[in-house]
């Protein structure tokens, strides 16, 4: 019956799962997090239930920060965790001398590739689903709207996507596992960190009335420039995140707003991340199968 | 069932393969031999659709291996000369894994893998982890897969390689059985008396190009001739070469002196054998010649 099941599940699908299920790294990886996270959140509840003044709606203030603590946690993990459990998808295949065993069966490149992207994103959102009792001890004190909550997964979903699919095109061009990190690694961080600090920086230098700020940009430069600021926040999870949840805590408009120079309406960089993020995950995927599917 | 033509390979601006054209019909062991890198394993991943050629093409039973790689799939079982395992599976496991991956309905994979291991002896290590098996085993083992989903041809990359005296002679065995089910088999070799006992046809590779291919007949000349240079008593070891099974003629030709050495004990005898044995018949006169106190300096077969 299970093998049925496995068949129709895609066999590679299958042994993927048996074998992340069979370590026992697996077990103990999801213990430790699980351990972590929860007292860091319990931690975190006593502190902000004892040093709040017992007023209408402190619960709130409290649900809050644990809310966004365990955000935090959730984005950490996208951005550290992920890139690590995709980069070995392919080029461990290629090491142990499995891969070209794989292209000679009946499956193309893209059926190894989902294979492999299915089985490390349920690893991925298995992460995130044991996450949710704790998430329940926030709404439970208030202080959160379930959209909150719906964004911030629905962007840290999106972006386990973009990661793992990221690493696993690494990985199909990768020689080794090894290199495939390291580049991971460094596209994962670059963008996460490094793009959303030079947009930051650069809407500072140039609407932020600084000294360096030149006053005689044009409205048109001025749309564009705003654009790729918002382009820039959006292509990073975590700064998303921090503008679609302060836009929401404000109640402005999560997919519209005014730009830095408050020359236009421009969409959010919530609505930058959802394009940059799909297209990304789209050129990922093909650049992947394709590699897979290339003679050497 | 086999058939390449004008095959050609460049790889970093360097000639792999240069107009190899041979074919090879169903049923055929068709051995590929020559030295390291003359192009063997180029020349089996092209036609396992691993590789693709700069110039020409292949056939097999009419699919193109360039162009209808999907139809070629199905038809062929491949074993590298360095098989890929997952070190988490057993025996079983793996062949089930590969059966799944064939489309094998699930309710006859357990049948197919023992049978499977049975025919490569691994049964009694079938619930062992893959990566605890011997490398003879794992080529075995390696077989096994190549076999999972029945192909019409199977393309061994040097199967013997690995294998001990008597794992070769089983595997000798399986694959002629394998024929007499009319399979066609590609195998490479470093050696043609690795393959002369159970190929029916042969090619021989070298540098890249195709020097010779043909039923193995053709390829195998009836005699051969073995040069022994040699110190000590030539007329001993003409009596001893002559005593020996396979040879046919034995003569000395005149002797060189050694470079370096004092005339008055450095006669070098060249020693020139026509042969019709085996290569076991080859070792016995070498053997011999050397037991009876002749001083063999080189033995070389031209």
């Amino acid at each position: 019956m299970s093998a049925d099941i496995g068949l129709r599940l895609n066999p590679i699908l299958v042994h993927e799962f048996e074998r992340q299920m069979r370590s026992r790294y697996t077990h103990l990886a999801l213990t430790v997090y699980l351990v972590v996270v929860g007292s860091l959140a319990v931690l975190l509840y006593t502190t902000s239930f004892l040093s709040s003044t017992r007023t209408v709606g402190s619960n709130g203030a409290v649900g809050a920060a644990v809310f966004y603590f365990l955000v935090g946690v959730l984005l950490i993990l996208t951005t550290f965790i992920v890139p690590a459990i995709a980069a070995n998808a392919i080029s461990e295949e290629r090491q142990s001398l499995t891969l070209d065993l794989l292209r000679l069966t009946p499956f193309g490149g893209g059926y190894i590739v989902r294979a492999k992207l299915a089985a490390r994103f349920g690893f991925a959102v298995l992460l995130l689903i044991v996450m949710l009792p704790l998430f329940s001890l926030a709404f439970m004190l208030g202080g959160v709207e379930l959209r909150e909550l719906g964004i911030a997964v629905g962007i840290v979903l999106i972006s386990m996507l973009t990661y793992l699919l990221i690493g696993i095109c690494v990985s199909a061009h990768a020689k080794t596992t090894a290199s495939a990190l390291a580049l991971t690694y460094t596209i994962v961080l670059s963008t996460a960190i490094g793009t959303p600090l030079i947009a930051l920086l650069n809407a500072a230098t140039l609407f932020g009335r600084l000294p360096t700020s030149p006053q005689d940009i044009s409205a048109v430069l001025a749309v564009l420039l705003d654009a790729a600021i918002n382009a820039g926040l959006g292509v990073s999870p975590i700064s998303t995140t921090v503008f679609a949840l302060s836009g929401l805590a404000s109640d402005a408009n999560i997919w519209l707003n005014v730009g830095f120079s408050g020359s236009a309406v421009l969409p959010t960089p919530l609505v930058f991340f959802i394009a940059i993020h799909l297209i990304s995950s789209a050129v990922c995927y093909a650049g992947a199968v394709r590699r897979v599917n290339a003679p050497d | 069932m086999i058939e390449i033509k004008h095959l050609s390979q460049q790889r970093k601006g360097q000639r792999v393969l240069d107009e190899i054209t041979l074919s090879a019909p169903g049923g055929a062991i068709l051995g590929i031999v020559g030295p390291r890198g003359a192009g063997k394993t180029s020349l089996l991943r092209i036609l396992a659709t691993l590789d693709t050629p700069t110039a020409g093409d292949a056939l097999i039973a009419g699919y193109s291996v360039n162009h209808q790689r999907a139809q070629v799939r199905p038809l062929i079982g491949y074993l590298p000369a360095a098989l890929g395992v997952y070190a988490d599976q057993t025996c079983a496991e793996y062949l089930a894994f590969f059966a799944a991956c064939y489309g094998i309905p699930a309710r006859e994979r357990p049948a197919l893998v023992s049978d499977l291991l049975r025919l490569v002896e691994l049964y009694h290590r079938r619930d062992d982890p893959v990566d605890r098996l011997s490398p003879a085993m794992r080529q075995r083992l390696g077989l096994a897969r190549a076999l999972v989903h029945d192909p019409l041809v199977l393309l061994l990359d040097e199967p013997m390689r690995l294998l001990d005296p008597r794992a070769q002679v089983e595997l000798r065995e399986t694959l002629k059985a394998l024929t007499e089910m009319n399979k066609t088999i590609v195998m490479t070799s470093t050696s043609l008396a690795e393959v002369q006992d159970i190929c029916t046809h042969a090619a021989i590779l070298r540098d890249g190009q195709l020097v010779e291919s043909g039923p193995l007949e053709s390829i195998t000349p009836s005699h051969r001739r073995i040069v022994i240079k040699l110190l000590g008593d030539p007329q001993t070891a003409l009596r001893l070469a002559l005593s020996v099974n396979g040879v046919v003629e034995a003569q000395f030709v005149a002797g060189s002196p050694l470079p370096g050495a004092r005339p008055a004990l450095a006669l070098l005898k060249e020693m020139h054998v026509t042969f019709d044995g085996g290569y076991a018949d080859a070792s016995a006169l070498l053997r011999a010649l050397m037991h009876s106190g002749v001083q063999v300096v080189s033995f070389q077969e031209e």
